[in-house]
């Protein structure tokens, strides 16, 4: 009797290997559900997008859910770390906004115990360009303008820029490196009170992104005097690029997924797949670029490469910032 | 003009269709309830309920959201007033006198006048949108870095009518408090100060949090030790205001609707910052300063009428900039965005359907809101006939819960029991609380403004004086901040060393 039972039992449990066996290959499982963590709170640019792609993420695997938790922080530390430390089963993955993500983790005073090997780029999804803009009365029209000023004001022209060692400080250095020149970051936790001060007369110019600037350009109260992408924006095909000026400077806000390092490679491909999809249906491109954002799909190998390529590209403009 | 009437009359037809009116009675219910609910104020209630909106028709999800924006602070004086905890940070002024009224069985009358008192400020601020928002679109951009600076100044000079019995022990909090603002990353240079390795306060110390321990918290557990029966049998004519609350609370709620409407088009003000001012006001200009902290009316009707009004004059940068002015504001901008409408002036005219049934509804949600306070305040009253026992451990469990839910971190409920128990030390030893949580607001933002002003000038501190704005914000500060040594009426009040004489 016993040892019938422990025969039963026996098959039982090869069964149930068995099966986990065959289930590791096809990602995700059925009716799982999954947990992306946006490190920012609700209603914030990140998390729209998140959510975005979450259902569509519900739409490509019927019947498995995709929860966002919100772990807004410290810029995006606490958020990340988070992600570094999630459950590397596949069924915990993030957004991730690079480059902050980089720029957090290099410096070193913030002690982020997390770096680029802490995670499995999934892929790119949504793209924000760089951008600066001026007030519409200003002297200044193009790029080039603005920089030949401020090779005759050293340091007088001042920048509008978030936090201090942040993307857009950081393209500002990217400037100044370029062009030899030397302006005055301002900083502002917020680039809507930058906004405010530019408009207000108080800075000469704010760097910022395409998705920062449209409403008051629409509204005639700033003027963009550059993108710094390899092309025009969509949504102001009249501005030129930094590059078309001469500069080949080229910046941007992106929004993609990673999962922790340690999860399964499988997973990274099957949410890289899906995102792909999604990234071609025209309802999903309308909705990001409802948002103000460039639809900019990376998969799994790309979007590792690109984030590999802007470590290097900061990493020599943080040796520039001042200790 | 006519236009703009003729539109917000065509709004106020389509805010009054059953749906529309049912999203915005949903949006206040919920809203009073955040507001109610320690910890969780209208930011925290909007990004808890956002997620919920993706998906609905865009007008009922911002009719619906931006009514939770404005009902919390309606709410937010339910729970300042009645459990001495303050429902939002908003509303923390308010437990200097509303609490007082409570333990006087006035309880009833202070909720009424901070409705009634609510309801005169954001009313009236909504119509200003209305009617005058283009004329105020200059007034945020007149606010550059030293501008407000020069505001904060004013704000930090109200410290000195802040100060309750002794001005040493209030000073000292007030440093205390600045101290506190100083933890975070430096906003120039972005080196970590006073974070101590921990990455949550990478960020700074979260305000929520450090009230809801100091004032709600540390109230709670005193409360506990030494059980004060507060007057729970009240008679249904002692739950509404006397004539002669009505008669003293006019003036405070004319001048909070004006001070909180000012503040508000000013991108970077708070609603907890317009409603200490406001106190600060009242107790500058009553012929009975004395009464302050001892159950003054005037201490409830000015604050709770200055948050109110601030909320909705808040609004408007946003829609005549597209510039949010509070956090708050913030993610209504992003309710907006992400429904596919970019706050600004342009949203009149590209999409009018939308934006004016939004604005009438808001008018219809503060009479909502009148309606369901004024008549309830005998149901919320009875909230007091619940044995301590029982509602002191579910009070401390709502205040876990709120300050858990607004950034789903467990650190800040470690930070709001940390200050909790300070906080019951600093009341032992009769240190006042407000004044501390006066510099916690506006040191961060002062050492901001500051920065960027200096920046812009390059070191040279002249430009905090550069025109008539500044300089005459900056003499009021002066004068305010110097008032106790000339006026006698405010040195009878404090006198001056008071208690700290006797130490």
């Amino acid at each position: 009797m016993t040892k019938r039972f422990a025969a039963v039992l026996a098959g039982a449990c090869l069964i149930v290997a068995g099966v986990t066996a065959a289930q590791a290959q096809t990602y995700p499982e059925a009716n799982k559900r999954s947990s992306v963590i946006v490190a920012a709170t609700a209603g914030s640019g990140a998390d729209i997008t998140g959510r975005l792609v979450t259902s569509g993420l519900e739409a490509a695997f019927p019947g498995n859910s995709y929860q966002v938790v919100n772990l807004p922080g410290a810029g995006l530390q606490v958020g990340m770390q988070a992600l570094a430390d999630a459950p590397k089963d596949g069924y915990t993955f993030g957004l991730t906004s690079l480059p902050t993500v980089i720029t957090l983790s290099m410096d070193a005073a913030r002690g982020a115990q997390f770096n680029r090997d802490s995670f499995i780029p999934v892929a790119n999804f949504a793209y924000d360009p760089g951008a600066i803009a001026v007030q519409v009365d200003s002297p200044y029209q193009t790029l080039a303008d603005f920089i030949a000023a401020a090779k005759e004001k050293p340091e007088e022209l001042t920048v509008g820029v978030t936090g201090p060692g942040g993307r857009e400080h950081l393209d500002v250095i990217g400037i100044e490196q370029a062009a030899g020149v030397k302006f005055t970051p301002v900083f502002h936790n917020d680039s809507g009170l930058a906004l405010n001060d530019l408009m207000g007369g108080n800075i000469t110019a704010v760097q910022g992104s395409v998705g920062d600037f449209t409403a008051q350009v629409a509204n005639g109260r700033i003027r963009v005097l550059a993108v710094f992408n390899d092309k025009r924006s969509t949504f102001m095909p009249d501005v030129a690029t930094a590059e078309e000026s001469g500069f080949k400077i080229y910046s941007g806000t992106s929004r993609g997924f990673a999962l922790p390092a340690g999860a399964p490679e499988a997973a990274a491909t099957a949410l890289s797949d899906a995102i792909g999809k999604m990234a071609a249906d025209p309802e999903m491109i309308k909705r990001v670029q409802d948002q103000g954002l460039e639809l900019k799909y990376m998969d799994h190998t790309q979007y590792g490469a690109y984030w590999d390529s802007e470590i290097v590209r900061l990493t020599a403009l943080t040796a520039a910032l001042p200790k | 003009m006519l236009d703009t009437l003729s539109y917000f009359v065509a709004g106020l037809g389509t805010a009054l269709t059953p749906e529309y009116l049912m999203y915005a009675l949903i949006g206040c219910l919920v809203g009073t309830l955040v507001g109610v609910l320690p910890g969780i104020g209208s930011a925290g209630g909007m990004v808890i309920l956002l997620p919920i909106t993706y998906g609905m028709d865009p007008t009922g999800a911002i009719i619906m959201l931006s009514a939770i924006f404005y009902g919390s602070y309606y709410g937010g004086t339910i729970s300042t007033v009645l459990l001495s905890v303050p429902g939002e940070v908003a509303s923390v002024v308010t437990m200097l006198d509303g609490t007082a009224m409570a333990k006087q069985g006035r309880a009833g009358a202070a909720l009424s006048i901070a409705a009634i008192g609510s309801f005169v400020g954001g009313t009236c601020a909504v119509l200003a949108l209305v009617l005058i928002a283009p004329l105020l679109t200059d007034v945020a951009l007149r606010f550059g870095p030293p501008e407000f600076f020069a505001l904060l100044a004013v704000g930090l000079a109200t410290l000195s009518l802040l100060a309750g019995e002794s001005m040493l022990r209030a000073l000292a909090m007030a440093v205390f408090g600045l101290m506190l603002g100083v933890i975070g990353s430096d906003p120039t240079m972005g080196m970590p100060r006073f974070t101590f390795g921990l990455t949550p306060l990478l960020g700074g110390l979260d305000f929520v949090p450090v009230v809801m321990g100091l004032f709600g918290l540390s109230e709670v557990l005193l409360a506990s030790q030494n059980p004060v029966g507060k007057v729970a049998n009240v008679s249904m004519k002692a739950l509404y205001p006397s004539k002669q609350e009505f008669k003293d609370s006019g003036m405070p709620i004319a001048r909070g609707t004006v001070l909180g409407f000012f503040l508000g088009l000013v991108p970077g003000t708070t609603q907890a910052l317009a409603s200490f001012l406001s106190y600060a006001v009242e107790k500058g200009v009553s012929r009975h300063p004395e009464r302050f902290g001892k159950g003054a009316i005037e201490g409830v009707a000015g604050p709770e009428t200055a948050n109110n009004s601030h909320a909705n004059a808040a609004l408007i940068p946003l829609f005549t900039l597209g510039i949010p002015g509070s956090p708050s504001v913030a993610i209504l901008l992003g309710a907006f965005i992400m429904n596919g409408l970019t706050p600004g002036p342009l949203l009149f005219s590209q999409h009018p359907q939308v934006v004016w049934p939004i604005i009438a509804s808001m008018i219809v949600g503060n009479f909502m809101l009148l309606l369901l306070n004024v008549p309830l305040v005998g149901m919320w009253v009875k909230v007091l006939q619940i044995p301590l026992k029982i509602l002191n451990p579910l009070i401390i469990m709502f205040i876990c819960l709120g300050t858990f839910l607004v950034n789903n971190n467990p650190f800040d409920v470690w930070v709001m029991l940390l200050f909790g128990l300070l906080g019951v030390i600093l009341r032992k030893l009769n240190f006042p609380m407000a004044p501390l949580a006066l510099t916690m607001i506006v040191g961060p933002l002062m050492e901001g403004a500051l920065r960027q002003a200096l920046s812009i000038s390059r070191g040279g501190l002249e430009i905090l004086v550069r025109g008539p704005l500044s300089i005459s914000l900056l003499v009021i500060a002066i004068i305010i901040l110097t008032m106790p040594l000339w006026s006698g009426k405010v040195r009878r009040r404090s006198a001056v060393l008071g208690a700290d004489a006797v130490d």
